[in-house]
């Protein structure tokens, strides 16, 4: 077990070099730079020799690569091209803003799209069930910055007072403030996914319910409301967590517009301004923390579904799986 | 339905089914699976169940235990088990029936246990007292599973089909001795090695529990091994009711009598597998006798009016021409 995990956290390690590589490149390739956003229109040879020479984009690209591994080796991020700040320190006030956000959001969704799968599949046909099913269609059908903007709207313009609908209190400063502001972004980033939750445990839950494993415990007398919780439930949630796990990315990726269209100052915002202005270091960061955080989330939901199915369990144990 | 009941006492029968019907809802309308199907049950006794598949024999089944399917429902008849009326119970006193009073060794081993769940816990799911170690090995020591007492951390996917079959037998036949064993095809996924021993267990149990077991299947060769009495059923209908022996020597309904005539075993080498002419397709609906259609010596009368059943030697018939000397 601790060896598979070894094995998982040194594979998420090259993930990150490689995608890490590859935004290196990428943002070199792109038209335009640093330079022309630091300096605006028209800048004088000289000055724009300064300036790249002061950023070091006047080596080679190679050279600036090594540079750029050997620094990341040694924990260096380098400083913001045109803050001057150390990225580490813009990154370690952002992300807290946006694992916020993001943690808020998974948690309520995955909540509420647990219990509103289970109730509609238990109570299969009923009025609930048919609520479940249709919200959950539009809800699916919705694209998140078009209801992003609403609510903004919506909030903004007219039921003003009720929630804030842009803009961001740190917990530090006011924690009810905080929470309140949160509410509309995490709706926002999380209402589809909440959905699919739904719409995958109810699927799940009445094809266990055709199982013949249950109609053999119904048979020996065993209550509905222990099938439900031993047997229904324990199995349907094991697909359901693949799904989940899949979700993740919507949850780390979806940052990026929520905070925008709110103006949350979060790692989503932060990106975008980092790569518009060609700022290379900070971008880079933005994308290594983005990266990890996904990668790391997803192998704790690995390891859950590792929990959860003992098939997986059995067939690791046996040395027939990785 | 008279004669039925007349064929046997029913003061001292452990179940009786009179008149059962179930109706399944389609897109196509009602499609009537079980017609007019009566028969009893002694307490310790085998009764066969015999038919092909969409022959209502598993529905008669689960309707004894009012697990139907959501799209099924029981139009008529009653169900007599130990002087209580089984369709007039509520759903909680039906429960507490089910696995104490009547148990259920389903037809697929391999997946009738909850593939997350150890299946030690499951064994305790069912069954009290199994912290006791004495009991444990009692059990499982009296289905042949003693190898299995230091494995019950095991999933049930790390079972084979007999050993899980075991099992459940363990849990539904001598874990909790119920009066009345209803067994759905429990042997046709097995091998056959596996299907000789476990019929070799299930006979041993009735006489160690003195359970009596409706026994479904489509294999004669099986039922002729286990049933005291068998069934034969076609189309929705009970045609023939018979003790084992005779229904084997001396076969009244045209259906029965064609269906042994199919076995492989009773044609030389070289001879073509006989068969029955036509198909079931639609037999359900038929207002009169539903084998008529495919039967070689039907009358008129045969495809207007479903024959009443009439004892005949040992037998009840259902056939216009039982009796007759053909």
């Amino acid at each position: 077990m601790l060896r598979y995990v070894g094995r998982r956290v040194a594979g998420l390690a090259l993930v990150l070099l490689i995608v890490l590589t590859l935004v290196f490149f990428m943002l070199r390739a792109a038209p335009g730079g640093p330079v022309d956003a630091y300096l605006g229109m028209n800048p004088t040879p000289e000055k724009r020799a300064e300036v790249e020479h002061r950023f070091g984009l006047d080596q080679p690209i190679w050279v600036q690569y090594a540079k750029f591994l050997g620094n990341l080796a040694s924990g260096d991020l380098g400083n913001s091209l045109f803050s001057d700040r150390p990225v580490s320190a813009v990154i370690g006030e952002r992300l807290p803003v946006t694992l916020e956000l993001s943690l808020t959001a998974f948690l309520f969704w995955v909540a509420l799209g647990l219990v509103a799968g289970a109730v509609a599949a238990r109570r299969r046909d009923s009025f609930v069930d048919g609520c479940v099913r249709v919200i959950s269609v539009v809800a699916l059908s919705v694209p998140s910055f078009w209801l992003a903007l609403v609510l903004v709207v919506v909030f903004g313009l007219y039921v003003k007072g009720v929630l804030p609908s842009s803009g961001w209190t740190p917990f530090s400063q006011d924690p009810w403030g905080n929470l309140r502001g949160v509410v509309l972004p995490a709706f926002a980033l999380g209402l589809g996914s909440g959905a699919i939750i739904a719409r995958t445990l109810r699927a799940s839950m009445i094809e266990t319910a055709q199982a013949d494993y249950v109609s053999f415990a119904r048979a020996m007398g065993m209550s509905e409301r222990r099938v439900l919780r031993q047997i229904t439930l324990r199995n349907a949630i094991i697909p359901t967590a693949t799904v989940i796990g899949l979700m993740l990315g919507v949850f780390v990726s979806g940052t990026v517009l929520i905070e925008n269209v709110f103006n949350i100052p979060g790692i989503g915002q932060t990106v975008v301004g980092a790569f518009t202005r060609h700022d290379y270091p900070l971008a880079i960061a933005c994308t290594l923390i983005t990266a990890s955080v996904f990668l790391v989330a997803n192998l704790v939901v690995d390891l859950l579904y590792f929990v959860l199915n003992p098939r997986i369990r059995a067939g690791f144990l046996n040395g027939t799986a990785r | 339905m008279a004669a039925m009941t007349a064929a046997q006492s029913p003061a001292g029968q452990l179940l009786s089914v009179r008149d059962l019907a179930v109706v399944f809802r389609t897109r196509t309308g009602e499609v009537p699976a079980v017609r007019e199907v009566s028969f009893d049950l002694a307490r310790g006794e085998i009764f066969g169940l015999v038919g092909e598949s969409g022959s209502g024999k598993s529905t008669v089944l689960t309707a004894l235990t009012r697990m139907l399917a959501r799209n099924a429902r029981i139009t008529s008849g009653r169900i007599g088990f130990d002087g209580a009326d089984l369709l007039a119970l509520r759903e909680p006193a039906m429960r507490r029936l089910r696995g104490d009073r009547i148990g259920l060794i389903p037809q697929r081993p391999m997946t009738s246990l909850s593939p997350a769940t150890s299946i030690g816990r499951q064994l305790r799911w069912h069954l009290d007292g199994l912290d006791d170690a004495g009991r444990l090995k009692e059990l499982l020591g009296g289905v042949g599973l003693d190898a299995l007492l230091d494995r019950l951390d095991g999933y049930p996917f790390e079972f084979s089909g007999g050993q899980l079959q075991r099992l459940l037998i363990a849990v539904a036949a001598l874990g909790k001795q119920p009066d009345l064993l209803l067994a759905d095809e429990p042997t046709t996924t097995l091998d056959a090695t596996v299907q000789a021993q476990v019929l070799r267990l299930l006979l041993e149990l009735r006489d160690r529990v003195g359970s009596a077991m409706v026994f479904v299947t489509h294999d004669l060769g099986v039922i002729s091994q286990i049933s005291d009495r068998i069934g034969v059923m076609y189309a929705g209908r009970l045609v023939e009711v018979a003790p084992a022996r005779e229904l084997f020597a001396a076969p009244r309904h045209p259906y029965t009598r064609a269906l042994l005539e199919a076995i492989p075993v009773r044609h030389r080498r070289g001879e073509p597998l006989r068969t029955i002419p036509g198909t079931v397709t639609g037999a359900n609906r038929l207002s009169g006798c539903p084998f008529a259609p495919r039967c070689p010596i039907a009358l008129d009368l045969c495809r207007e009016e479903n024959p009443a059943p009439r004892e005949t030697g040992l037998s009840l018939v259902r056939c216009h021409r039982a009796g007759e000397d053909l």
